[in-house]
């Protein structure tokens, strides 16, 4: 259903590019965090370069990322208002959205795709919502731990469990955009090229997911033609 | 006549900052930590299992996420194995020869609270 021969372009090069060195620090900074935590076998830590390095690894790279976000943010602060703007327009009736989105999937013949003028749509804006507010506050928490080194046991306990448990939430979100990102869903067939590839999607794919933005996209380039 | 107003003022105004000095002593005296190796004694001959005691003062250890302290060991310069529970230490089986263990406190954000401390042992 989703390897039609027609595309359409969906995201640019350096969307990519960065979603691509996001997802690379990111897999460091959960595999590191891991094994500081003890939760991957001692082995598997030990052949990573053992409990010390990780920790300097993850402490490195999670400021770097921090620093960079923050930096990336302050650039392109304008689409960075934009996005936001984006994710927290939430309409009641988009809550039935992923229901009916199953209901197309099952029997496309008798559903329509459900409807909704967003670029992304209602299920992607609550979840990367939900992973940008998680990741802030794991950022700000792990931040936290660097710079307050003699502070009380109580608040560097909280500044922890704040880091460990709020990431927990964060893999768990993370969970969802991987399986709708990676096209393994029959709804998303097609999808990860958008990301780890030339950037297209199917059109049938994103007539399905982002109707509204599908025909923005079309008026727009009858307006380019024109 | 004794002015017992006055004296209660005197008193508060003196008595204040020498027990907040006193209260500031005994924190700063209870969060040091402080750590040693009890044994093997530096320059033991041991045989295997190898079992690593380590005495503390000030430091429990446990997880951090309690905002407890722990304890990276490594031997002969490997990588670091990170201890979360107290009490004695089973090392791995060590090869026949000398060994150097190094031991080192770390707190709740994994930062070392002190100067790592090492012994040599020999296995028989």
């Amino acid at each position: 259903m989703g390897g039609g021969a027609e595309r359409i372009h969906r995201h640019g090069r350096w969307p990519r590019w960065l979603h691509g060195a996001n997802a690379l620090a990111m897999l460091l900074l959960i595999g590191s965090g891991l094994a500081i935590g003890g939760r991957l076998p001692a082995s598997w830590t030990a052949l990573l370069g053992g409990h010390e390095r990780l920790n300097a690894l993850h402490q490195g790279l999670g400021l770097a990322l921090v620093l960079a976000v923050a930096l990336l943010m302050l650039v392109v602060r304008g689409d960075s208002c934009r996005l936001l703007r984006e994710l927290l327009h939430l309409h009641w009736r988009e809550l039935r959205w992923p229901l009916e989105l199953l209901r197309h999937a099952v029997r496309p013949g008798h559903h329509a795709p459900p409807a909704h003028d967003g670029r992304l749509d209602p299920l992607q804006r609550l979840v990367m919502l939900l992973l940008l507010l998680s990741a802030a506050i794991v950022g700000v928490a792990g931040v936290g731990l660097l710079l307050a080194v003699d502070a009380p046991r109580g608040l560097l306990a909280l500044l922890v469990r704040t880091h460990v448990y709020v990431s927990w939430l964060m893999l768990g979100v993370l969970a969802l955009h991987v399986l709708a990102g990676s096209g393994i869903l029959s709804t998303h067939r097609g999808i990860a090229r958008s990301m780890f590839g030339d950037g297209t999607v199917p059109v049938a794919l994103a007539e399905r997911l982002w109707p509204g933005w599908v025909e923005a996209q079309r008026r727009q380039r009858r307006v380019d033609r024109s | 006549m004794v002015d017992i107003p006055r004296l209660r003022r005197v008193g508060l105004r003196s008595g204040i900052p020498v027990l907040l000095a006193l209260a500031a002593s005994l924190a700063l005296a209870q969060a040091l930590p402080g750590f040693s190796i009890v044994a093997p004694a530096d320059g033991a001959t041991v045989q295997n299992p190898v079992v690593l005691e380590v005495a503390l003062q000030n430091s429990v250890i446990g997880r951090p996420i309690d905002g407890l302290d722990h304890l990276h060991i490594s031997i002969d310069g490997g990588p670091e194995v990170a201890i979360y529970l107290g009490g004695p230490i089973s090392l791995p089986p060590l090869s026949r020869g000398s060994h150097r263990i190094e031991v080192e406190l770390a707190g709740p954000s994994h930062r070392a609270l002190l100067p790592r401390k090492h012994i040599s042992i020999t296995v028989e």
